[in-house]
């Protein structure tokens, strides 16, 4: 299943619950009830939510993608500029524009199943840097100027990555895709 | 209560419902560029993308306060200053806000992340006008909270 189709499956989920809360909360709504009773319900339901808070967060933090890879050294550093409208990506550190124009709209290769650190910064706003296998997100960070943010990450297949900006950075937004290639 | 609640609460909620629709059609128009049935043209869909979203998060706010003060109307003395302080701020806020972005042309994103507003060239004024009608919203839902706590104190 597509990350698509499973966000459209959690959107109808989470549609129908709201609208059975309304549902219920619309029916309840002539009758009066003793104020003891409602006071347990009340308790009752903040128990019942304050745990299924805390098992969510004990399941999915563990899994954080800010520790991932976390222990491994990376075998292989690569630098990501982003600047209004474009990305330049390079094994080399890009220090200046010089470096930029050198690296800009040009495609990389890296290896498959191989440690990479990706260094990602921006010279003018924010940006995003994700990478997408054939219109699936697989990894994303954000470019920040001032910043150099790292993602470790390990291509599981090979082929070529379509790399978007997922931060809105103004009029050519839409238009910023860069690509890397995995052997 | 009195009728000066209950008529406040019902411009209050009319207002919502208005700016309500706009935001709708904003949001009609940005889908329909997406689906290329229009052509407006990215500048133009940015703009929309702004308003769209600042109204409809102010729409939120507002529907809330409405109620808030309906049911706090109930129980305890709310002043009608407060009332119509926050009021006539939302209106001339909304305002200031759709001149900012249909007129003066600002397209930084409903949370123009810094530093994206310095870069959008040609829109200077936008964002001063932009950020006036923040200002004033901001003012006029802070001095509401403080009179609603104010009234229950």
């Amino acid at each position: 299943m597509t990350i698509q189709k499973e966000v459209f499956l959690f959107f109808i989920v989470m549609f129908l619950i709201i609208v059975l809360v309304f549902f219920l909360v619309f029916q309840a709504s002539g009758k009066s009830g003793g104020a003891q009773n409602v006071n347990r319900k009340r308790a009752i339901f903040f128990f019942i939510a304050f745990g299924t808070v805390l098992l969510v967060l004990g399941i999915t933090l563990p899994k954080t993608p800010y520790r991932l890879f976390a222990a491994e050294e990376p075998t292989q550093k690569v630098f990501v500029v982003a600047r209004q409208f474009s990305f330049a990506i390079s094994k080399f550190p890009i220090a200046n524009d010089d470096d930029f124009s050198m690296s800009a709209g040009v495609e990389i290769t890296v290896q498959k199943d191989e440690l990479i650190e990706f260094n990602v910064s921006s010279f003018d706003v924010s940006h995003g840097f994700s990478l997408y296998k054939d219109g699936v997100l697989k990894a994303q960070v954000q470019a920040m100027p001032g910043y150099v943010n790292r993602l470790r990450w390990k291509f599981s297949e090979s082929g070529t990555y379509d790399i978007l900006c997922l931060e809105y950075c103004g009029m050519a937004h839409a238009a910023m895709i860069a690509k890397i290639n995995v052997e | 209560m009195n009728t000066f609640d209950k008529k406040s609460t019902l411009l209050w909620l009319l207002t919502v419902l208005v700016v309500f629709l706009v935001a709708i059609a904003f949001g009609l128009t940005m889908r329909m560029e997406q689906a290329e049935i229009t052509e407006i043209g990215p500048l133009n869909f940015y703009i929309l993308m702004t308003s769209h979203g600042l109204l409809m998060a102010g729409v939120w706010f507002v529907a809330g306060m409405a109620g808030i003060q309906f049911i706090l109307s109930r129980y305890v003395e709310v002043p009608r200053w407060g009332s119509v302080f926050a009021y006539v701020c939302t209106v001339l806020g909304v305002v200031v806000l759709l001149i900012s972005t249909l007129l003066a042309k600002f397209h930084a994103g409903w949370y123009f992340l810094y530093p994206l507003p310095f870069y959008a060239k040609g829109t200077e004024h936008g964002l001063l006008l932009f950020m006036i009608a923040l200002t004033i919203l901001g003012v006029g839902w802070l001095m509401w909270s403080l009179v609603m706590l104010a009234s229950i104190l």
